[in-house]
């Protein structure tokens, strides 16, 4: 966006390096031509210039020996085109004007002047001017022979004569206020000729010269009972930049006058062609106009309003519009402040209008509209406002307020535009493509290629052979699949064979004793003492075995009791158990009813295995 | 073991051929450098018509087609690199710098976010990377799950479990991937313009009107071929038929 503005600012200067650059406009041959005049009389000015047909780098100008370089080098240049046929030509030349002044009699060469042009050096010609004593014997060869001084006679006229009086609209304004300042030609000779020799430089003023184009009019006044004929030489719009006394330099007017005055010697072409049949001759002389101090007021302090930029006139009117009012996202609409009035429109700001955000407002196109009248500046200053919403939604546009101070009225004036409402179509809330411009230019590429080829080794494959879905990749996922699978099943037969016969046993421990428990009862039904008994201490001993993971050879009551500790068995269950056994063995040999005690141990049997084994469960789990 | 050495014996072809494979893509380097760019690409074609394929070789094939103003072919070559290395950034960027030069700005339909990322994933890498991938965390699940069944720790237990169901999951996304990426290498049914100028016909026949104008470069998607005619369907919805020898298919 920055760029497509700067593009915007400097398509001009755009068009004409363009036109610069179109190659033939240079074909032609470059030439350093000189002009003077080849016969002068001493003490006259004269110009002296030289022209270069191409845009000159460089200008090195020749020793002026025997003249007196009143002002210079002045450049100068001019280029103009031509389309003959479709055939454009194009010619610049650049013009080093100097004012010299011969000073000695005699001949006088001077050199020739160099001028460097694309790095080429080119040369004038060198050539010699004629100093002639007497201004009287001096060919009249050239076209400015009417304005020709009369050296021999110092004479001039008189000041009551020929005057110059400056006049200004004010003499006290406010600060900013137009002040128009006359320069009027008094005479009651002859002028036949007046150039401004001297301007004044204005210092404190914005100034702007209003005179008219053409021959100034001239009127009759009557000065001190002596008739003057009046002409305005001169009318400036001036606007003082400070407050406090201002002083204007005089204009220097540089004049050629007839005076009524001695016999002429004159030629015999003058008088064949009747040029002055009157008694009279030409001086040249240099008329000074008065000076004028102007006593500059401050803008006055009390009422100003905020928005006051400086602004000083009447008559100051303030439009705007805004076109279209309902638009898209990211389509422009044109805000256009034109103001009007009589002051200083050039100096005129920009107006400082808070838009809101998310419409991005581009710096705006200022038009002039502005004319110097001889009754000073007036006329329009436009500000184009390109403004392009990014969102949907409203935007508002709030007022301008335009103040200046009426100097005549003495008080401050504003004008205010309405304010304007922007409706954009869609979401406020979905942002344009666009965001807003950034503040911080972006690395500009310069030009954008690929990047280099791969070099090194490479691994060619066959084409169409892709890893996936290939032989390999198949089998590279079934080896690991098959050797897991392979494992595993080994692994469970070996837990099988080995570790889990104790976890079976341990499992299957309460069913084993109860088995045996019951094969015990059958005995105690048949009487068998002997064997009764033999089968509870193996229910028992073997219950302990297995559940305890206790081999039977090294099975007794110090390792049942460690073992019970070990695996957390309370006390008591602990004794009850080795109780069983001791009752066993006591009963086994003990008189009595046999009947009865078997009945009894085996119930204490069943009883001490089933708690056990209630036990150990209740703590697994 | 016998399937295993079959492949085996199918890659040695290439293996051997590779030695002068490599002579030639050094030459043809060497061309290139020295700017010979017609020249260049003449001697990597050499080693595409060996039927040996590498993302490099059609990389600098497209370079030298660049090089040599030849567009639709460089973006032809450059289009078939990406294809085999997907997550190459240079074979990106010059297949982006070359769609640019093309003549023919067509607005693709803006992807959603998760199917961007989607793509995004799976152009990590080409399907080979992914059946890799597939079978190394395949491997890996196996031995969770091994260590699941064997652990008599309840603790390492459940971290076996979580890891082996995680190694699932990426195993059948690789797989998905990969046999997204192998469908995209196979995928016949996309072409470039080689021609500078054609223009879409509204039926089979030099007759028929024409509907719009491609011009070189330009990708397009084939649907259906119908003879020595192609109907083909641009990225913003256009449908039209073209001859064959106008577009060359990736």
């Amino acid at each position: 966006m920055v760029a497509y503005k700067n593009l915007l600012q400097n398509n001009l200067a755009l068009a004409v390096c363009l036109l610069l650059l179109i190659p033939g406009l240079w074909a032609q041959e470059i030439q350093v031509t000189s002009s003077a005049p080849s016969q002068v009389a001493v003490g006259e000015r004269f110009r002296l210039s030289f022209q270069v047909n191409a845009q000159p780098s460089d200008f090195t100008p020749p020793a002026f020996s025997g003249f007196r370089v009143l002002s210079g080098p002045s450049q100068s240049s001019s280029s103009s085109m031509q389309i003959i046929n479709g055939q454009t030509t194009r010619s610049v030349s650049f013009t080093y004007t100097y004012l010299l002044e011969a000073t000695q009699e005699g001949s006088f060469t001077v050199g020739p002047a160099r001028v460097a042009v694309d790095g080429n050096t080119y040369q004038s010609q060198s050539f010699s001017i004629q100093v002639s004593g007497t201004s009287a014997q001096a060919a009249p060869a050239q076209p400015r022979q009417g304005a020709e001084p009369s050296q021999a006679s110092p004479d001039r006229a008189a000041a009551r004569d020929l005057f110059i009086r400056a006049s200004a609209s004010k003499t006290n304004p406010f600060q900013g206020e137009q002040v128009i300042v006359t320069y009027n030609l008094y005479t009651r000779v002859t002028v036949n000729q007046y150039s401004i020799e001297k301007l004044p430089s204005y210092r404190g003023f914005w100034s702007e010269n209003i005179t008219s184009a053409g021959q100034p009019p001239v009127r009759t006044e009557v000065v001190d009972g002596e008739t003057y004929r009046v002409a305005e030489i001169r009318r400036v719009a001036l606007f003082p930049q400070r407050s406090g006394e201002i002083q204007i330099e005089p204009l220097e007017v540089e004049m050629v006058v007839s005076l009524p005055g001695q016999r002429r010697r004159q030629s015999l072409f003058d008088e064949f062609f009747g040029g002055s049949p009157f008694d009279q001759r030409t001086v040249r002389q240099t008329v000074r106009s008065n000076g004028i101090t102007l006593n500059v007021k401050p803008l006055p302090v009390q009422n100003r309003p905020a928005a006051f930029t400086g602004m000083v006139g009447s008559e100051f009117e303030v439009t705007a519009t805004v076109q279209p009012t309902q638009l898209r996202p990211n389509d422009a609409a044109n805000l256009r402040i034109t103001i009007t009035g009589k002051g200083n429109l050039r100096m005129l700001e920009n107006p400082n209008i808070a838009f809101p955000a998310n419409l991005e407002v581009f710096d705006p196109n200022v038009t002039d509209n502005i004319r110097n009248t001889t009754a000073g500046i007036t006329g329009s200053r436009s500000f184009e406002y390109l403004m392009i919403p990014r969102t949907g939604g409203e935007f508002v546009i709030p007022p301008f307020t335009f103040v200046y101070f009426d100097a005549q009225r003495q008080s401050y004036v504003s004008r205010s535009t309405p304010e304007f409402v922007l409706e954009v179509s869609g979401d406020p809330s979905q942002p344009g493509i666009a965001g807003s411009a950034p503040s911080q230019e972006e690395i500009r590429m310069l030009a954008t290629d690929i990047r280099h080829i791969r070099t090194g080794n490479v691994n060619f494959v066959p084409a169409g052979k892709t890893f996936y879905g290939s032989p390999l990749f198949y089998m590279l996922l079934a080896v690991p699949l098959l050797l897991f699978l392979f494992f595993t099943v080994y692994w469970r037969s070996q837990i099988k064979l080995h570790g889990n016969q104790q976890l079976l046993r341990h499992k299957k421990a309460q069913k084993l004793a109860r088995k045996r428990l019951k094969k015990a009862k059958l005995f105690a039904d048949k009487k068998q003492e002997n064997e009764f008994y033999d089968e509870i201490f193996r229910a028992l001993w073997g219950y302990l075995s297995d559940k305890l993971s206790i081999p039977v050879s090294i099975l007794n009551k110090e390792t049942v009791s460690g073992a019970f500790k070990s695996q957390k068995v309370p006390q008591e269950l602990s004794d009850s158990f080795l109780e069983t056994l001791n009752q066993c063995e006591f009963a086994r040999f003990a008189p009595g009813q046999k009947e009865d005690k078997m009945a009894e141990i085996y119930s204490k049997a069943l009883q001490t295995i089933v708690t056990i084994e209630k036990d150990l469960r209740s703590k697994k789990n | 073991m016998v399937r295993a050495l079959l492949v085996v014996f199918m890659l040695i072809p290439g293996v051997l051929s590779g030695q002068s494979a490599s002579e030639l893509f050094r030459e043809a380097n060497d061309a290139y450098a020295r700017s010979e760019y017609q020249h260049a690409a003449e001697l990597y074609e050499q080693i595409a018509a060996m039927e040996l394929v590498a993302p490099e070789l059609f990389y600098n094939l497209g370079n030298a087609y660049f090089k040599s103003n030849r567009l639709g072919k460089a973006i032809l070559n450059f289009e078939r690199a990406a294809r085999l290395n997907p997550a190459d950034e240079n074979i990106r960027h010059n297949l982006h710098i070359a769609n640019s030069r093309t003549v023919d700005r067509i607005e693709q339909r803006p992807q959603l976010f998760y199917e961007r990322w989607w793509s995004a994933t799976y152009m990590l890498f080409s399907a080979s990377g992914w059946a890799v991938l597939s079978i190394a965390v395949f491997v890996l699940l196996l031995a969770f799950v091994a260590l699941y069944l064997f652990s008599r720790t309840t603790g390492v237990k459940k971290m076996a479990f979580t890891i082996s169901a995680v190694c699932l999951v990426f195993f059948l996304f690789s797989l998905v991937f990969a046999q997204k990426q192998h469908n995209r290498l196979t995928n016949t049914s996309e072409a470039i313009i080689m021609v500078p100028r054609v223009a879409a016909k509204s039926s089979p026949a030099v007759t028929s009107p024409d509907l719009f104008l491609m011009h070189e470069g330009t990708k397009v998607m084939i649907r259906t071929r119908l003879g020595e005619w192609y109907e083909i369907a641009l990225p913003n919805g256009n449908v039209g038929w073209i001859r064959h020898e106008s577009i060359e298919v990736i």
